[in-house]
């Protein structure tokens, strides 16, 4: 259960994923509890909020199903293709014709915040609601199904707007984020936005310099903007633990100098070292300082400062999973960045509302941002964000399963890289592609790439790169069943995340190695290191990880014939997988905790 | 289906959300043993009146209004009346902005329906004479419904906004003239109605469903200012001769115009008062009951456990989190139900977290909204910052989406629900107004 998922055939993803969704359960659930006697029903009304119409597409195919298989019943689908159909289907929802064998009328109209005939669409929606409000009671006690709206996020707004009487008598909300498999990709290209400030290209040097400037009063400002960019230096180069150490330094002195310069100089080191804690996945001392640094920007007039605040203090929302805050954040970052005329700005707003959508499964409303960005890029002539947009969006074609148009976009991302020599995006590029040709089982293209990608990060010094590298191959090498390989691999990969300081990275590591070792008997050592992964979850509050680590660890202590602890350690498992709504892990877990009992 | 789902099936379907009759096994007295009840209040007026009187009535959205107009008729009734209770969703289409002129047809018609529907002989139902009314009147109509007769014309002006605007025009200029045709005709039906029941029955006239007039975004505005209009100028015309009337109408009416007096339904209260942090006795016991009504001993014990005392610990846990609105109590609830395993419908703390989280999705807010929420939790009152319109609409939309609850001791005073409370002090710590 620790490996990282492979890619399988979307539309059969899409099913297990949707069926495992919590809320998508609760629908399934009230139709379980009501469909089968439509004599006493008064009929319902049922929100889907679904990020884009392949998603609701997916949704309505997969509820005809289970309609058609466990109740006999069918879905009446209500036209919608026009913000007109979408309104006459509202009108005329009480001459809607109910079969016997009708179980729900459907309405949907799912329209993305960045659909440009989305204006239009918001109004239909709201006239539509307001016709339905207009005739609630009426529609809940003459029609004796479901009413299921099928809208984008935005439509709970306009019906507490528009349709507050028809809200209150909502039955059910279930909100759909995402129906394809979380997979771990490359990481998106670094969107961290920062203040006008230029890396260290050799932080080590820039070190030096400043240690000579060390003590000597008045100083003090060159020797933060030394160590600011040196720390900067290794930030880029993801070597936390040095970064983390340069820039509280740098911050400590700026502090002691702040009132020299308005507090400017200690506002960009504020910025380096949030960013750098962000690395870290210290993200509340980094909304701490970002918020400091907010402050100190509002208060010396530093609109870009204050900008690039908003677009990092969201970028931390978004780790926390608090996706309309960021959203909100970074559409304030995009009004300053037009206000001030700062184009990039407002490219690095676009890309990461994009990656925020992206997280919460809004697929198609991201790619769309995505294009309103490379736009940008071409407009400004800025291959690096052309390179940048390209690599996130081959990213969601791979999410969507569109394996062939990813890669025709890794290509171009990979000519554009070269022709900037743009070495990361390049490697980045290429790992992408790798990844790949691993889910269309061409293995040893795959392995041939990533080797090819492990010289690249070796020669460049980019130990993150490198770390990713072997942690993938070592993946394929077990699909291989070369598992003494993959250990090795494993093992390299282990010791960079420890010298980065990347927890999550560790986690997974420990994980996979215990799997390795399992398979190959070596029962002790596999326990040790599933142990740690626990560890590492727990410190990174991954609850999720910490009971899948519990449900291997069951396993393995019965593979080891110590059937009460694994008892123990799999009812843990359940027990956290219930709490947190995972019901497919929980199922796994206690299919394998009934094993043990029967035996 | 195993017995236990059959049963989850049965307290599932049970636990819906609709209005219910007094005599139901479900209808709980909420408000009869307390000191504030809005329909003892609205009958005591009624029966001091003698004669004819006029009375606003509201809630917001989910209070149980409906239900407590069905409890006026039925002690109404048990005192002698003659109750018509007719419901606007059924005359007006509540989408288009209304006038003086159609509210008043459409009074008299429903009035006029409920009275043959009663079995009172009217010499001409309302339909009838006013579509001679209008034909007296010369009025040119392109449409063909009014050829048709009375019945067509009645279905033809709620489906068909044409009509409506035409007649709107041609009665603009003739308010005065229409109300006394509608007064007229009023009353020769209580006087009919006397008549038949004989020992001076009295009409009570229920309209309900007023306050859902509201539009879409391109009339909201001309809807809320026409309803004003007409409340503000023409409230002696909506006093019917010789009826009781009462009619729900919006829940801003009152604060738009002031000395109108509007009786209103509170939330349940779960604290004793404004100022007290005890829990009130009576408040917890009426939601208690709620849930009861729906769901037997057996049911309870099946998804709560054994009781400690009269108390299911995890069922007060929903209690707590609804904010005393019955409906919110009732999707609680039935969330937990859901959560409920087929196999196994015990639940527990886990399950009833989720249950919570499922409903709490549905109460997120903004920013903006967040540090007026705020304040409304730390003063337990809703002064609106500005007395502009879009201040009141925000306010409305607030309590209309259980965002802020209304709650009544001696005097009125509001708080955040429950369950947007932690989210409202996350959005204020951390991003405080400088």
């Amino acid at each position: 259960m620790s490996v990282r998922g492979q890619l399988e055939h979307p539309a059969w993803t899409e099913h297990r994923v949707l069926l495992a969704n919590p809320d998508w359960r609760r629908l399934l659930r009230h139709f379980e509890l009501t469909g089968q006697r439509r004599s006493d029903s008064t009929g319902a009304l049922i929100i889907v909020l679904a990020p884009d119409a392949h998603i609701a597409e997916r949704c309505r195919v997969e509820l005809e199903g289970h309609l058609s298989s466990k109740l006999q019943q069918s879905l009446f689908v209500a036209g919608a293709a026009t913000p007109k159909q979408l309104v006459a289907a509202a009108s005329g929802i009480l001459r809607t014709p109910i079969g016997d064998r009708t179980g729900a009328i459907w309405i949907e109209a799912v329209i993305g915040s960045w659909d440009p005939e989305v204006d239009r669409w918001r109004s239909a929606w709201a006239d539509s609601c307001a016709k339905l409000n207009g005739v609630r009671d009426t529609m809940l006690s003459t029609i004796p199904v479901p009413v299921i709206l099928v809208g984008a996020p935005w439509l709970v707004e306009t019906l507490r707007l528009h349709a507050p009487d028809l809200w209150s008598v909502r039955t059910l909300v279930v909100r759909i984020e995402r129906v394809g498999p979380p997979i771990k990709l490359e990481p998106e290209a670094n969107r961290v936005a920062t203040a006008v400030l230029h890396p260290a290209r050799d932080p080590g040097f820039t070190l030096s310099e400043a240690a000579l400037l060390r003590g000597k009063p008045g100083r003090e400002r060159i020797l933060v903007e030394l160590l600011t960019r040196a720390g900067a230096g290794y930030r880029v180069r993801a070597d936390w633990n040095k970064a983390n150490a340069v820039l509280e330094e740098a911050v400590a002195v700026a502090r002691a100098i702040r009132g020299e310069d308005g507090g400017r100089t200690l506002a960009i080191a504020i910025n380096e070292l949030a960013s750098v804690k962000f690395g870290l996945g210290e993200m509340a001392e980094a909304m701490s300082l970002l918020k400091e640094q907010e402050r100190l920007a509002i208060e010396s007039g530093d609109r870009q400062g204050e900008q690039v605040s908003y677009g990092n203090q969201a970028l931390i929302l978004r780790s926390w999973g608090q996706f309309e805050e960021a959203m909100a954040l970074l559409g304030k970052a995009q009004r300053i960045a037009d206000e001030i005329g700062d184009a990039e700005g407002l490219q690095v707003a676009y890309g990461n509302q994009a990656l925020v959508l992206q997280d919460q499964g809004r697929l198609d409303e991201a790619m769309a941002l995505h294009k309103k960005e490379e736009a940008l890029a071409s407009k400004l002539g800025d291959r690096s964000g052309l390179i940048r947009t390209n690599a996130n969006q081959s990213a969601i074609l791979i999410r969507q399963g569109r394996l062939e148009e990813a890669m025709a976009l890794l290509g171009k991302q990979e000519a554009l890289a070269h022709e900037l020599g743009d070495r990361a995006a390049l490697l980045s590029a290429m790992g992408n592609r790798g990844l790949i040709f691993r889910a269309m089982g061409r293995l040893s293209e795959a392995m041939e790439i990533f080797q090819r990608q492990e010289s690249g990060y070796l020669d460049s010094g980019d130990r993150a790169g490198l770390m990713r590298s072997y942690s993938n191959q070592a993946l394929i090498l077990r699909d291989q069943g070369k598992l003494d390989e993959a250990l090795e691999l494993h093992k390299q990969e282990e010791s960079i995340c420890e010298e980065l300081g990347d927890i999550a990275g560790l986690a997974a590591c420990y994980g996979n190695q215990a799997a390795v070792l399992q398979s190959l008997g070596q029962f002790p050592e596999a326990m040790a290191l599933f142990q740690k992964q626990q560890a590492a979850a727990r410190k990174l509050g991954d609850t999720a990880d910490v009971a899948r680590s519990l449900a291997n660890q069951g396993a393995l202590l019965a593979a080891m014939g110590k059937p009460s602890e694994a008892r123990d350690r799999l009812a843990e498992a359940v027990r956290i997988f219930a709490e947190i709504g995972m019901p497919v892990e929980q199922k796994e877990a206690e299919t394998w905790l009934s094993k043990l009992t029967t035996h | 289906m195993s017995p236990s789902e059959q049963r989850l099936a049965e307290i599932y379907r049970a636990l819906r959300f609709v209005p219910v009759e007094p005599e139901s096994a479900y209808y709980v007295r909420i408000w009869e043993d307390l000191p504030y009840d809005p329909v003892s209040r609205l009958r005591r007026i009624i029966v001091n009146s003698e004669v004819q009187s006029l009375q606003f009535f509201s809630g917001f959205a989910g209070s149980g209004k409906s239900t407590q107009l069905r409890r006026l008729k039925k002690e109404l009734e048990s005192d002698g009346y003659l109750v018509i209770h007719a419901d606007a969703e059924g005359y007006l289409n509540l989408g288009e902005p209304i006038d003086i002129t159609d509210l008043l047809y459409t009074l008299a018609g429903a009035l006029s329906d409920g009275l043959e529907d009663s079995h009172i002989a009217l010499k001409e139902g309302y339909w009838a004479r006013f579509s001679n009314f209008l034909r007296d009147t010369k009025v040119e109509f392109n449409e063909a419904s009014l050829q048709a007769g009375p019945v067509a014309l009645k279905a033809e002006l709620r489906a068909n906004p044409t009509l409506r605007q035409q007649i709107q025009q041609h009665l603009a200029g003739r308010v005065r003239e229409l109300i006394n045709q509608v007064h007229g005709f009023v009353d020769e039906a209580a006087k009919r109605a006397l008549d038949e029941r004989g020992g001076g029955t009295r009409i009570v006239f229920l309209f309900d469903s007023l306050e859902k007039l509201r539009g879409s975004p391109s009339n909201e505005q001309e809807i809320m200012d026409r309803l004003e209009r007409l409340f503000r100028s023409h409230r002696d015309a909506l006093q019917l001769p010789s009826i009781h009337c009462v009619y729900s109408v919006p829940a801003w009416l009152p604060y738009v115009i002031s000395g109108a007096q509007v009786v209103m339904i509170p939330a349940i209260k779960l604290r004793a008062s404004r100022d007290s942090d005890l829990a009130s006795e009576q408040g917890w016991r009426k939601l208690r009951e709620i849930v009861e009504r729906r769901m037997e001993p057996d049911g309870r014990r099946l998804l709560f456990g054994n009781p400690e005392g009269d108390v299911y610990p995890l069922a007060d846990k929903l209690i707590e989190v609804s904010g005393g609105a019955p409906r919110d109590l009732l999707r609680l609830f039935q969330e937990a139900v859901l959560m409920a395993d087929p196999q196994d419908p015990a639940l527990d703390e886990a399950k009833i977290a989720r249950a919570i989280a499922a409903v709490a999705n549905d109460f997120k807010t903004n920013i903006e909204d967040a540090h007026w929420l705020h304040q409304v939790a730390t003063h337990k009152a809703a002064d609106l910052p500005t007395a502009s319109k879009g201040d009141l609409s925000r306010l409305m939309r607030l309590l209309d989406n259980h965002f802020i609850l209304f709650f009544r001791n001696d005097g009125d005073w509001y708080d955040i629900h429950p369950l947007i409370r932690d989210e409202v002090n996350r959005i204020v710590s951390l991003y405080p107004r400088p």
